[in-house]
């Protein structure tokens, strides 16, 4: 049977601003619906409409012509509608199954669970769709994207027909997001319908049949993806034609300023050596687990559990000395998770950018507070970061606003060093280009960057060198413009020869 | 002026903490109103007097509540440790007969419970309710080991002065306590140990990954509530002439339901001290007003607890409209 | 018309720059009683005790309107002196404060007595109060001790006394009279002592303890009938129905046990007679009746008769006032027999 649900005329307000304006969404069952639009566009607001988290002011929601009440969360799942979170929803300490089943568990007779018919009815779901997952697995042993999958198979066995993925692949390793795409073709076989918001325009044309622009609250694309481009998407995303971001092409001529000799870290990296040039963005790239990460803590002072030496201007440092001192050496760190340990949500736009070199400001024991403005307005202006004022507490910001936030704290002159860790992880096109010109305006004025990035077209778009690593091995080097793109694909999947 | 913390002066932006000061002065009023039609004393400069000494620890105490709540934290030792402080005081001016060395210890002591428990906070990582608690009970045993259980009267005028003089009405220890709030407010919104508490509240990890030692600072925030016990404890001696073993008892209490009414995160980050001036007047009000109008004891327990839960859902709303 | 009142009248009026005089007008007895407490059976009992006198009295005499509220602490000293000062502030004619501590209300009774209050130290006396009101703790308990010797019956006998708060001065003088009466006769040991801090649940876990720690324990001894309750049940329902309790204050339900029941002592307070007194004593002071300036509570030993004559016949005084449980129940219930309106006319 073929199931179909209609939005039609959905208005939002949210005090003064109107989130929603008149917007109609449809999707039918077998088909891959992407909803795209930049932060703030509307998308989830839409989304949540749809799942009964949010009522709506105004519009009507039909289930195959008929029209239906979702009031609650509640209502959406008894219309098959399930909605597959960023932050996942499931228990740590349960298996696959466990979560699977959670609140309606089967019984033998008496209270016992039967765990073994539990784990039956997941293991016939996993092969229908091809997946090899233990059953009895406890969650926590799995990584980002099959704990994706177990809530995708916890939605299809309480009968949704229609799933949506918020940014599903925001989270994983290329691997996991190939065996992604091959579940939701063959969820598509079986009749399932699904909502894919991403602003990954291959991804997107790669697996949707329908793509749907959202733009300040409003529809403003909605055409077969057969019928239409990546750059038209684009166009009508933003609004204009996005200024292709071209990297400057320029000469490294700056001293070395960070030395790293054969680090070893067991189980994380083995006998890793490089340098980074003053000026230089050198980006280490692999898939997740190559150990990247960890070096970078290292280098920052997070960690000093390691062998080997990592020099800085000239001296060696000392492991784990802490990043208090690494921030006063003129080192910067931006996170991979901007809500874990990059921002400081219920402070305002001000604190989160003043915070590293708040001493700078002091004048006789107490801040200058003109002296931090004038660093916060310029920081502001210099990511073109869009805040109603530096008062704004972050929290209401967009994820790409965020981030450019977590980038302006580090703009001080004196910084050296930067480490980026996922830079653009998460934000949309629109960001990222503000972002790579905030990392090339960086290096210009002499600052060394060191970036991990798993997205391969930024990496080849943004590095001056590119070091990839395979399981905490270093594979191959590769210097701008010798960029192979292939073969740095095939060195991080383990497939490439060393060279 | 754009100091990083100036109240936001956009007109009518009625941020979450500006809507809460806003109600609670509403409150304060409407409190006010209505117990001086049910008594006519209210408004006597006596009663004044006598309302803002007896809320003048509280302001203290609640005040440094405030840094420990702004770093997602809590202290329930302060009671105990305004008795433990003030035995320690007593005790020293009694055995050296000097009043300044006194105050000396008695400062010095409440800071030490307000150290171990910053080190085991801040240091150690342990979670501060359990801390605390461990210290709330320990100082009280302290106290009672220090004084045997018994009180300790005290003559020392230069000890007694701060909390049991008064000009006229006014009992000196309230341009004390607004002098306090004046150097606290500094401490907080112009130094950069105040940013660091609402950014070790706000965010612990990224506090720490920026370098903003966000543990060192735990335990400089609970040496000063500790100091400020200290300092209360020197007010409570002076107010009753005598140092007591069971003084401060429910007084964190007292001061968490006042720095919660004032509009402080439970989970740190967010709030200001004026919030808890407030919540502290608000607080002394009804107590105060209560006692005026003969309100049955049993029913006021009852309506402390409904002034609570009335802000806290209120607030709740707020947030989520906004959110 | 006593002087008293007119001097009170004089004060406010040269004293006030508002010249409210109203509250002091001829006529009128206000009465406040400050507690430490609201929530023990026996302050429940006592402040009801209170709030009924008042009503009594105010309706039995056309002469006089009696007025009065109580306030509770809720164990707090600073508490107990913000209620103080407000209190004072309001000129009420009598004052019963039941102190936390003493010492720290030496400054507040110089200020009642400035503004022409009359202070009455409830429990605790105090020297500068005008009157004190006190239990007579020490006799009492040696009361309870000398009918523990008197009804343990000269063999070896086990008992552990649960006590006050640490440093309370009721709790440590009945401790005091207790240990003393006891002395008089050397077959009792006192295998424990533990205070449970006026609090039912500690004297709960209290009497678990001790009930595992002394399987030939024979009475439990207490400063407060509160803890008899807990006690009694934990004791019957682990099956130990031999345990004689010794209990104080005088609450009903504890009396009640007395015929043919477990509870073979008890000191009747009895919190509504209490209250009754207090009314009692304001109306006698406003009456300008001479009154002794340390008034004691008439706290008579309540035994059972039969127990009383086997006390008797063992030794123990003839001349310590008893009442038998009937009377005892009889006055605990309604304070007006002994301290109502008809005592005073």
């Amino acid at each position: 049977m073929k199931n179909r649900i209609d939005m039609k005329g959905i208005d939002k307000s949210f005090f003064a601003t109107r989130a929603l304006n008149n917007v109609d969404f449809s999707c039918v069952s077998g088909e891959v619906h992407a909803l795209v639009g930049l932060n703030g566009a509307g998308k989830s607001t839409l989304m949540k409409v749809l799942g009964g988290v949010i009522s709506r002011d105004s519009g009507t929601i039909e289930v195959n012509g008929t029209p239906v009440e979702i009031n609650s969360p509640a209502d959406a799942s008894a219309q098959g509608i399930s909605m597959i979170h960023q932050e996942y929803s499931l228990i740590n300490e349960l298996t696959v199954a466990g979560n699977i089943f959670l609140g309606r568990e089967l019984r033998k007779s008496g209270p016992f669970l039967d765990k073994k018919e539990m784990a039956r009815q997941v293991k016939e779901q996993l092969d229908r769709f091809g997946l090899d997952l233990d059953p009895y697995k406890p969650i926590r042993e799995l990584n980002s994207g099959e704990k994706q999958i177990v809530e995708i198979i916890r939605a299809l066995m309480s009968d949704s027909w229609l799933i949506v993925m918020d940014e599903p692949t925001s989270a994983l390793s290329e691997e996991d997001k190939g065996r992604l795409f091959e579940f939701i073709r063959r969820m598509k076989a079986e009749g399932i319908s699904i909502i894919y918001i991403s602003h990954h325009m291959p991804e997107i044309f790669g697996i949707a049949e329908q793509v749907t622009v959202m733009r300040d609250g409003q529809i403003v694309l909605s055409e077969r993806t057969a019928e239409t481009t990546e750059d038209a998407v684009i166009a009508t995303m933003t609004g204009t034609e996005l200024e292709n971001f071209v990297k400057p092409h320029k000469e490294i001529l700056g001293e070395v300023l960070v030395n790293v000799a054969g680090l070893t870290k067991n189980e994380a990296y083995q006998d890793i050596s490089f340098d980074v040039h003053r000026g230089e963005i050198l980006v280490l790239t692999g898939l997740r687990g190559c150990g990247a990460p960890e070096l970078a803590k290292a280098i920052f002072g997070l960690d000093g559990d390691y062998n080997g030496t990592i020099t800085y201007r000239g001296a060696a440092l000392k492991p784990g000395r802490g990043p208090a001192v690494a921030v006063s050496d003129g080192m910067g760190l931006v996170t991979e998770n901007r809500d874990k340990n990059g921002i400081l949500p219920q402070l305002s736009v001000r604190d989160n950018i003043a915070l590293p070199f708040l001493e700078k400001s002091v004048k006789a024991g107490v801040l200058d507070g003109r002296a931090i403005e004038k660093v916060v307005t310029k920081a502001i202006a210099d990511t073109s970061t869009k805040t109603s004022s530096p008062n704004q507490e972050i929290r209401f910001l967009s994820g790409g606003n965020k981030q450019k936030i977590c980038f302006s704290r580090w703009l001080d002159p004196d910084l050296e060093f930067l480490i980026l860790l996922e830079p653009t992880r998460g934000i949309d096109v629109h960001a990222k280009a503000d972002i790579y010109r905030i990392i090339e305006d960086l290096a210009e004025r002499g600052v060394g960057i060191l970036i991990l990035s798993y997205e391969i077209d930024e990496v080849i778009m943004l590095a001056d060198r590119v070091i990839t690593l395979y399981q905490g091995q270093s594979v191959s080097e590769f210097t701008y413009p010798n960029f192979d793109k292939d073969q740095m694909l095939a060195d991080i999947a383990g497939v490439g020869q060393p060279h | 002026m754009a100091d990083i913390t100036a109240p936001q002066r956009r007109s009518f932006s009625l941020d979450g903490l500006t809507l809460r000061y806003a109600v609670l002065v509403g409150l304060i009023v409407i409190a006010s109103i209505g117990f001086s039609m049910a008594n006519e004393n209210f408004y006597s400069m006596t009663n004044i007097g006598i309302l803002l000494r007896s809320i003048s620890v509280l302001f203290l105490v609640s005040m440094g509540m405030t840094f420990v709540m702004l770093t997602g934290g809590i202290d329930l030792s302060v009671g105990s440790n305004v008795a433990f402080s003030g035995g320690v005081g007593v005790v020293t001016l009694v055995s050296t007969g000097s009043p300044w060395l006194g105050f000396a210890a008695a400062i010095l002591a409440g800071m030490a419970i307000g150290w171990i428990n910053g080190f085991f906070i801040g240091k150690l990582q342990l979670s501060a309710f359990m801390v605390t608690l461990a210290t709330f009970a320990a100082a009280r045993g302290l106290a009672l080991v220090i004084y045997d259980a018994d009180s300790i009267n005290v003559h020392d005028p230069v000890f007694l002065w701060l909390g049991g003089t008064s000009w006229g009405n006014l009992p000196v220890v309230i341009p004390f306590v607004a002098l306090m709030f004046v150097a606290l407010s500094i401490l907080l919104y112009k130094t950069t140990f105040g940013r660091d508490v609402y950014a070790t509240g706000s965010n612990f990890n990224t506090a720490f990954v920026l370098g903003r030692q966000p543990g060192r600072k735990l335990i400089w925030v609970y040496v000063l509530t500790g100091a400020l016990a200290g300092l209360s404890a020197i007010i409570t001696v002076g107010r009753v002439s005598s140092g007591q073993p069971w003084t401060g008892l429910y007084l964190e209490f007292d001061a968490i339901t006042a720095v919660i009414l004032g509009g402080t995160a439970l989970a740190g980050g967010r709030g200001k001290l004026l919030g808890t001036i407030l919540g502290v007047l608000l607080y002394g009000i009804i107590i105060n007003g209560l006692v005026l109008t003969g309100t049955n004891p049993y029913l006021q327990s009852v309506i402390k607890g409904a002034i609570l839960l009335g802000v806290v859902l209120l607030d709740t709303y707020t947030q989520r409209g906004k959110a | 018309m006593n002087t008293f009142k007119k001097l009170t009248a004089g004060l406010a009026l040269a004293g006030s720059m508002m010249g409210t005089t109203a509250l002091a007008a001829d006529g009128t007895l206000d009465v406040v009683f400050i507690n430490d407490g609201h929530v023990a059976p026996y302050h429940v009992a006592w402040l009801s005790g209170f709030e009924d006198a008042l009503k009594a009295y105010d309706e039995a005499f056309d002469d006089v309107k009696v007025t009065g509220r109580w306030l509770s602490a809720e164990g707090s000293l600073e508490k107990m002196i913000q209620q103080a000062e407000v209190t004072i502030n309001e000129k009420p004619d009598v004052m019963f404060v039941n102190a936390i501590n003493v010492d720290a209300f030496e400054p507040l009774v110089a200020k009642a007595q400035a503004e022409g209050i009359t202070w009455i130290a409830v429990h605790s006396p105090m020297d500068s109060a005008d009157y004190s009101f006190t239990l007579g703790d020490v006799v009492n308990g040696t009361n309870q001790g000398m009918a523990m010797c008197a009804l343990s019956g000269g063999e070896p006998y086990k008992v552990g006394i649960m006590l006050g708060q640490a440093g309370n001065p009721s709790g440590e003088a009945r401790r005091e009279g207790i240990l003393k009466g006891i002395s008089t006769c050397d077959n009792i040991e006192v295998v424990a002592e533990q205070p449970a801090d006026w609090d039912t649940v500690k004297a709960q876990s209290i009497t678990e303890n001790w009930l595992t720690q002394f399987p030939d324990l024979d009475a439990i001894s207490g400063v407060t009938d509160g803890y008899m309750y807990p006690a009694i049940a934990v004791s019957q329902n682990s099956g130990r129905t031999d345990i004689d309790f010794y209990g104080y204050d005088g609450d009903i339900p504890i009396i009640q046990q007395m015929e043919g029941g477990n509870v073979k002592a008890d000191i009747l307070l009895s919190g509504t007679r209490e209250g009754w007194n207090f009314v009692q004593m304001a109306y006698r002071i406003y009456k300008g009746e001479e009154i002794e300036k340390v008034y004691d509570f008439f706290t008579p030993l309540v035994l059972s008769k039969e127990n009383h004559e086997i006390a008797l016949a063992n030794g123990f005084p003839a001349d310590v006032q008893v009442y038998h449980v009937e009377d005892a129940l009889e006055v605990a219930a309604k304070g007006y027999l002994e301290f109502g309106p008809d005592s005073v006319k």
